[in-house]
């Protein structure tokens, strides 16, 4: 049984520039000890549905149109009572997020936040809460710990700024970890010292992973299973050495040819024409047709395509000429 | 039917197909526009300035009139809201005095605005010892005590009411100083000032085509919100008696009447201090949805 | 004879305290930086925030002033002119600059934004000459000549960097510093931007300093790439050499941290400076240190101690 099973997850947000369909039909599932990415650019919906999870999502103007969310065969994430929601949100879920500059608040010293989440959801007194704040930083590498607990947020650089927030998220040792673009913000060299960090927890501990990102090549080095959103939609889905290998979705496609590659000798980087589609003014049929180099006119009409079986059971692609990849573009 | 396929579109695509663009300022009016708070009390302020404006033509009297036999009468018919102990009409005195007050509330903003926005302006956008010498000025005379300062010039120069606005819109000018000077400071940040620096743009274009229209937002807020602010610097002023004399009237003098006959002649206190406050929240109701409509934030979709 | 020159260029900003704001210690953003670009050529200036890479770029062009050393642009010292001076300058060298959002005053039509520079340098005629330059301009990007009369906020990020771009090109360049161009936009369209910029490069006879932090990006669009670290040049090599075979410990350690989608590409993870190394005491050990250049390999340069 998965530990959390999101099943056709819609999220709508009701603006005066109309409705926003930032989420539509989302399906996936996390398995125990599992790492999932979802990936897409902005406007695919990743954030969206990560935050719907959480009870992040103001609403109004959003709004849960329809889904749900299992967590451990039990809770529906999406109907459950605020107080449930609480006993779970920092405890057995808990996500870290993009900005460290932004995330801890700089009035509070790093002990007082940091050991937040240990006095709300356990029984526990101050010191040993301490002593295992403690031990959580030293886990997640911020040297000289017992020191650096009492400091304020400005008095670390971002690298160390984002292991405290890691560090904050898995203090309560949940079962699940919500990492939205969690190194997009740092330097390469802490962005590769983060993603250690990840790998390593991730064996010592179990925990599943479910990580927002725009980085292939992040994907590549955390990921068992990738999902690809496109304008609110999961467009493909797939183990994520099998993607990265050989993806079916056109979108997917050219996303990876766009990606300069170190080492890669291009002359010119094959882009995507086109940009992506305003979310209150979505068009009829495939969202992604106005950019596919093999669009064909039945893909500009509604409904749109599913999401069918691809090339093995782990796979699903949102386009019905997913194995027909010199298909040309139907001329007018 | 069969569709025919468009074309494989260029590089860049329209986000909105209008004709032409919405500028932030359109955004701001509509947003304004549905802000019923705002609205309603534009209304009402309209209506009271028209009302002051025309106190010549609409009131009952003359506002020097006296009628002693009349004297310190409740509201009544002939006199809608009674009068003061001299038997001056109270609602001819209500809407003069409009005229005085909202005259000190405008003309002190726009006195304290066009010294705080040029000061302001300056310090931010040269920086430096220049920034520094002005700011602590500006500490300094924050520190002065006003109404002391005000006594002073009153004594020095005598009871003229347009000395009542110099003093007023000394005072105020600072905030407006430092604010424009807090926007000035985060504009240099932006890349677009770097821009035009880059494409050899002289310093005064530079502030005055690209900071100041960009500085306007929040200095058009603080300006509704100095008016209510004025407004009871005035009423205080009077009441103190350095303000207005009698027999022109205020409503800040009025009130001041009002309140030392509280308990034989209530009517003398209840008009002007609605009326007063009834000012002030619209004012300060306008200055807040002007706020949220030029909030600059959605420039960023 | 290089387009453009630097010498040993320096940019120390004071560190202030106390009530009267005396200068209590120096940040050396860049320390002693030397390169070279010719005529045509994309040279790439990588490195981490707060290496100084953006600092120089803004150097090099006047828009900070340099604390010592000097700026040659086409044979000319252009390091201490004055504002009156400068203004040829200003046609030739360019910059693009990072932020879609803060790129743009937000309260002038784009049309406007691209006629300002034509105004001020007086490069058209009249009127219907400048709108005329404007919509070639536009096409230029990739935009079309109707969204003159529309503003910033309705385009999205790679639009308002092809305005950007626009706008640079308005006064006929040689040179254009791109800080930082496509960090700040999505995946797909940084490919368009970074096809729009080679296109037009070639097209025009562009000469380029590339700064940026992906070192992917950098390696596929220049022609030589120079690596920075705290104020200054540790590497300096053709964009195959520093991929190939990197010499300086951090040039090393950059480009193995780069995460890569196939296992086999993956470098041996070097970390440098060492572990244990603070902030400061990297920084103390490049500043107090003598230095200097060494050819290590054909046109290849490296940062050492000297002896």
């Amino acid at each position: 049984m998965a530990l959390l099973t999101v099943t056709n997850l819609t999220v709508h947000f009701h603006t005066r520039n109309g409705v926003v369909r930032a989420a539509e039909d989302v399906s996936f599932e996390i398995e125990k000890g599992e790492t999932l990415s979802i990936v897409g650019e902005s406007g695919s919906g990743k954030s969206v549905t990560c935050y719907s999870l959480m009870g992040l999502v103001p609403q109004p103007p959003g709004r849960i149109e329809g889904g749900s969310a299992i967590f451990d065969g039990e809770i529906d994430l999406l109907k459950c009572s605020p107080r449930e929601l609480n006993r779970i949100r920092g405890k057995r879920i808990a996500m870290i997020f993009q900005d460290p500059m932004t995330s801890l608040n700089p009035y509070m010293r790093i002990e007082d936040q940091l050991i937040e989440p240990l006095m709300i959801h356990e029984t526990i007194d101050r010191r040993e809460a301490v002593r295992r704040g403690i031990r959580a930083l030293e886990e997640v590498g911020v040297p000289d710990a017992a020191r650096r607990i009492r400091g304020y947020p400005h008095e670390f650089s971002g690298g160390m700024r984002q292991r405290v927030m890691i560090a904050m998220a898995l203090i309560t040792q949940p079962e699940l970890l919500i990492a939205d673009e969690p190194t997009t913000a740092l330097d390469v060299t802490i962005q590769a010292q983060i993603l250690d960090l990840l790998k390593e927890l991730k064996k010592k501990t179990g925990m599943s992973i479910l990580l927002i990102t725009h980085n292939l090549g992040i994907v590549g080095d955390l990921a068992d299973k990738v999902a690809v959103m496109y304008a609110g939609r999961i467009v493909e889905q797939a183990p994520a050495a099998v993607l990265l290998k050989k993806p079916l979705h056109p979108y997917t496609i050219g996303l990876m040819r766009s990606i300069p590659k170190l080492g890669a000798h291009a002359e010119r980087l094959e882009s995507i024409p086109g940009s992506i589609p305003d979310a209150a003014r979505l068009p009829a049929g495939c969202k992604f047709h106005a950019r596919c180099d093999r669009a064909q006119t039945d893909c500009t009409r509604d409904p749109e395509p599913k999401l069918v079986e691809a090339d093995s059971s782990t796979r699903r692609v949102r386009c019905p000429y997913w194995d027909k990849p010199d298909l040309k573009r139907a001329t007018p | 039917m069969q569709e025919t396929m468009a074309p494989l579109l260029p590089q860049a695509t329209p986000l909105v197909e209008a004709e032409a663009g919405t500028s932030l300022w359109q955004d701001a009016w509509h947003r304004l526009r549905k802000n019923r708070m705002a609205v309603a009390s534009a209304v009402i302020l309209a209506v009271l300035s028209l009302l002051s404006v025309l106190a010549p033509w609409i009131a009952p009297y003359s506002y020097e009139e006296q009628n002693l036999a009349l004297r310190a009468v409740p509201p009544q018919s002939g006199h809608w809201l009674g009068t003061d102990a001299l038997g001056r009409d109270q609602l001819t005195r209500l809407l003069y005095g409009g005229r005085v007050s909202l005259m000190v509330g405008i003309v002190a903003t726009g006195v304290a605005l066009v010294i705080g926005v040029t000061y302001g302006a300056i310090s931010g956008f040269y920086g430096g010892m220049v920034d520094v010498v002005m700011m602590r000025t500006v500490d300094i005379i924050y520190a002065l005590p006003f109404t002391i300062f005000v006594i002073l010039l009153m004594v020095f120069f005598g009871r003229d009411i347009r000395l009542m606005f110099v003093a007023i819109g000394a005072v105020e000018w600072l905030t407006m100083a430092r604010i424009v000077r807090g926007q000035v400071q985060s504009l240099q940040k932006q890349e677009f000032i770097e821009a035009a620096r880059a494409l050899g743009m002289r310093q005064r274009r530079i502030i005055f085509v690209h900071m100041l229209p960009n500085v306007l937002g929040p200095i058009i807020v603080y300006a509704t919100l100095t008016v209510p602010a004025v407004m009871l610097l005035e009423a205080f002023l009077s009441f103190l008696g350095l303000g207005v004399q009698p027999p022109m009237s205020s409503w800040g003098l009025m009130i001041k009447d009002g309140a030392d006959r509280m308990e034989e002649c209530p009517w003398l206190l209840v008009a002007p201090g609605v009326t007063l406050a009834l000012t002030l929240f619209c004012l300060n109701f306008l200055g807040d949805g002007l706020r949220d409509a030029l909030d600059v934030r959605t420039s960023k979709d | 004879m290089s387009l453009v020159e630097v010498n040993e260029l320096k940019a120390h900003f004071p560190v202030r305290a106390g009530v009267l704001q005396r200068p209590v210690g120096w940040v050396r953003a860049v320390d002693g930086v030397s390169l070279a670009v010719n005529e045509g050529e994309t040279v790439g200036l990588v490195g981490e925030s707060g290496c100084g890479k953006t600092t120089l770029g803004r150097t090099m062009l006047r828009l900070i002033e340099p604390t010592a050393g000097e700026i040659r642009f086409d044979g000319q010292d252009i390091t201490r002119l004055d504002r009156a001076g400068l203004k040829p300058f200003r046609r030739k060298a360019q910059m693009i600059f990072q932020d879609p959002y803060g790129s743009l005053n937000p309260r002038m039509t784009i049309g406007n934004i691209i006629a300002e520079p034509l105004r001020i340098h007086k490069l058209c005629a009249n009127r219907s000459g400048e709108r005329d330059r404007v919509a070639e301009l536009l096409r230029s990007v990739g935009l079309s000549p109707e969204h003159a009369r529309r503003y910033p906020h309705e385009f999205s990020g790679g639009q308002r960097q092809r305005i950007g771009i626009a706008r640079a090109l308005a006064v006929e360049p040689k040179f254009i510093i791109c800080d930082e161009p496509v960090s700040a936009l999505d995946v797909s369209v940084q490919a368009q931007i970074i096809n729009l910029l080679q296109e037009l490069q070639e097209k025009l006879t562009l000469t380029y300093l590339f700064i940026a932090h992906d070192l992917a990006v950098v390696e596929h669009i220049s022609d030589r790439v120079l690596v920075m670290y705290y104020g200054k040049i540790v590497e300096e090599a053709s964009a195959d050499d520093i991929y190939r075979d990197p010499v300086h410990p951090y040039t090393k350690a950059l480009l193995s941290a780069v995460p890569t989608v196939e296992p086999s590409e993956r470098r041996p993870r070097i970390i440098w400076p060492p572990l244990g190394t603070t902030a400061e005491q990297a920084r103390a050990a490049l500043q107090q240190k003598k230095l200097g250049r060494r050819e290590v390999r054909p046109n290849h340069w490296v940062l050492e101690e000297v002896s």
